[in-house]
């Protein structure tokens, strides 16, 4: 598989299927691994690097059941790097990592492992929708499979021992990615984190850690990895998460019932601009296209779709849309190609 | 860029929206100063390792540095990456380890997946822990009769692995 085979389409996180999936971008798993036998990266030489990912990568390859194509990233243009960041694929740390590294993946996106990031071994899972359990039962599936032929560090006490203490145990951060516009409008999103904080859940940005909320998506995730069983760890995710979706909605029809031209407005005002602007930032797209993503969704905008919004939500982002003009663009030119290439897209509407 | 309240470098840069939408503030501060005025509040790992463990005696300055005999990582360097350097780390920092767990996790057992060389002792532990919190948690919902089932079922599971049953 080669990365231009992917750049024509949007991932699996992005398809727009799946449970509550007019809120719920994607549900995403990951586990934290580290091959019994080795130091942690820390403390890795060059040599002990280069034979864990040749190794890591021989084994993967022989599973037969998940056909995964393997990337070395040091082999890869920044531009290709950044692509793969914007897919989910990789972590930005991973991306501007140095040494012998790599990821695995599956050619519909559902599957990524990150080999010597932080942990020899990053394995995720990806599901659009809010699908938790799903995504749980394939990843689980994977790593038992991936451990029967390369086994794991692990201590009866500590569970699956991580480089960083903050993953040891079950080593797993689940995360579900939330579009919520009507809250921040109501400004009613404070409050939900408040209580989502209170039980030990994490919010963050679109890009994970340290990254700002752009275009009001949330990421919520588990803070802690041990002492709960993954099925505990997912089911207080799952119980909170309908909840916000709860509020969601209702400050969505709170919105059109009281506040119905304002909410047109703010609609009417996006597309507007992105049919009309000459320049325009990833940002600021990011912001509009959530605006539209909301209309869509309140049947506000009609004759376009959630999954029409997701693609143009990422081939609008900085590496993406260089790969689509098949050309390096520094970021002044790639915000007037950004503008051409939105105008474009939302032409039909 | 220098702090707006002291003359250091400013590192934490903050845009506030203000109610007129077409305008911003813009504040920038010192890590020091952002920290004094609460806006941050959440420290990086390796701060909140350092402080966290400051208080344990293996910290202080007169006492030797401890250090794992496998990969050499030492404790200081630990607290300063946040990073362990093997899996045998998790034996000699113990100690230290074990409030840092506490706080960051509510726990210091694991009880979820486990390999399944482990073999089913491991399995059975675990599911004792599962059903014992179950049951705590019944009993706070006052769900009585739920308790009482989890209650006969962790017992069941006890008398199996201690072989009195």
């Amino acid at each position: 598989m080669e990365l231009d085979d992917l750049s024509t389409h949007v991932g699996e996180w992005l398809r727009g299927t799946g449970s509550e999936s007019d809120i719920v971008i994607s549900s995403r798993i990951r586990l934290a691994r580290n091959v019994d036998g080795f130091h942690f990266l820390t403390k890795a030489t060059l040599e002990v690097k280069q034979e864990l990912e040749n190794l890591i990568r021989r084994k993967l390859g022989e599973l037969d059941s998940h056909q995964l194509s393997y990337i070395s990233l040091n082999r890869l243009s920044e531009t290709d790097r950044e692509f793969l960041v914007e897919r989910h694929l990789m972590s930005k740390e991973h991306a501007d990592g140095a040494g012998d590294r790599g990821v695995a993946l599956n050619v519909d996106e559902t599957v990524s492992i990150m080999i010597n990031e932080e942990d020899h071994l990053r394995i995720q899972g990806f599901r659009s929708g809010f699908e938790l359990e799903r995504t749980w039962e394939e990843v689980n599936a994977l790593d038992s499979l991936i451990e029967s032929r390369l086994p794991y560090s692990f201590n009866a006490q500590f569970g699956y021992l991580a480089a960083c203490p903050t993953n040891v145990g079950t080593g797993m951060r689940a995360s579900v990615m939330l579009h919520l516009p009507a809250l921040v409008l109501t400004k009613q999103i404070e409050k939900v984190f408040r209580a989502v904080t209170k039980i030990n859940l994490a919010v963050r940005g679109l890009y994970g850690e340290g990254t700002q909320a752009t275009g009001n998506f949330y990421q919520i995730s588990n803070q802690a990895t041990l002492g709960k069983s993954e099925e505990e760890l997912l089911n207080n995710i799952s119980s909170v998460v309908p909840q916000i979706i709860m509020y969601e909605r209702r400050e969505r029809e709170r919105l059109a019932k009281e506040n119905e031209k304002r909410l047109e407005d703010k609609v009417w005002r996006a597309l507007g601009l992105m049919k009309s602007a000459r320049r325009m930032s990833s940002n600021e797209a990011l912001e509009l296209l959530s605006h539209l993503r909301l209309g869509v969704n309140m049947q506000i905008l009609k004759g376009a779709t959630v999954s029409q919004i997701n693609e143009l939500l990422l081939f609008s982002q900085p590496a993406h849309l260089q790969k689509t003009l098949r050309r390096e663009l520094q970021a002044p030119e790639r915000d007037l190609a950004r503008a051409d290439f939105i105008r474009n897209a939302l032409g039909e509407l | 860029m220098k702090c707006d309240q002291c003359d250091k470098n400013a590192t934490v840069h903050i845009t506030e929206n203000l109610e007129d939408k077409e305008k911003r503030r813009e504040v920038h501060l010192c890590e020091e100063c952002a920290r004094e005025q609460g806006v941050l509040q959440q420290p990086s790992l390796p701060q909140m390792l350092g402080g966290m463990l400051a208080g344990e005696p293996e910290a202080s300055a007169t006492t030797p540095d401890i250090a794992c005999s496998k990969c050499g990582m030492t404790y200081s360097e630990f607290r300063s990456s946040g990073r362990l350097g093997c899996s045998d780390c998790y034996k000699p920092f113990k100690r230290p380890l074990i409030p840092f767990l506490e706080k960051v996790h509510g726990s210091t057992r694991h009880t979820g997946k486990a390999p399944s060389h482990m073999g089913r002792s491991m399995a059975v532990e675990q599911r004792i822990a599962v059903l014992q919190r179950e049951m705590d948690k019944a009993v706070e919902d006052e769900d009585f009769e739920r308790a009482a089932d989890l209650r006969d079922k962790v017992q069941e599971l006890k008398e199996k692995r201690d072989g009195t049953g």
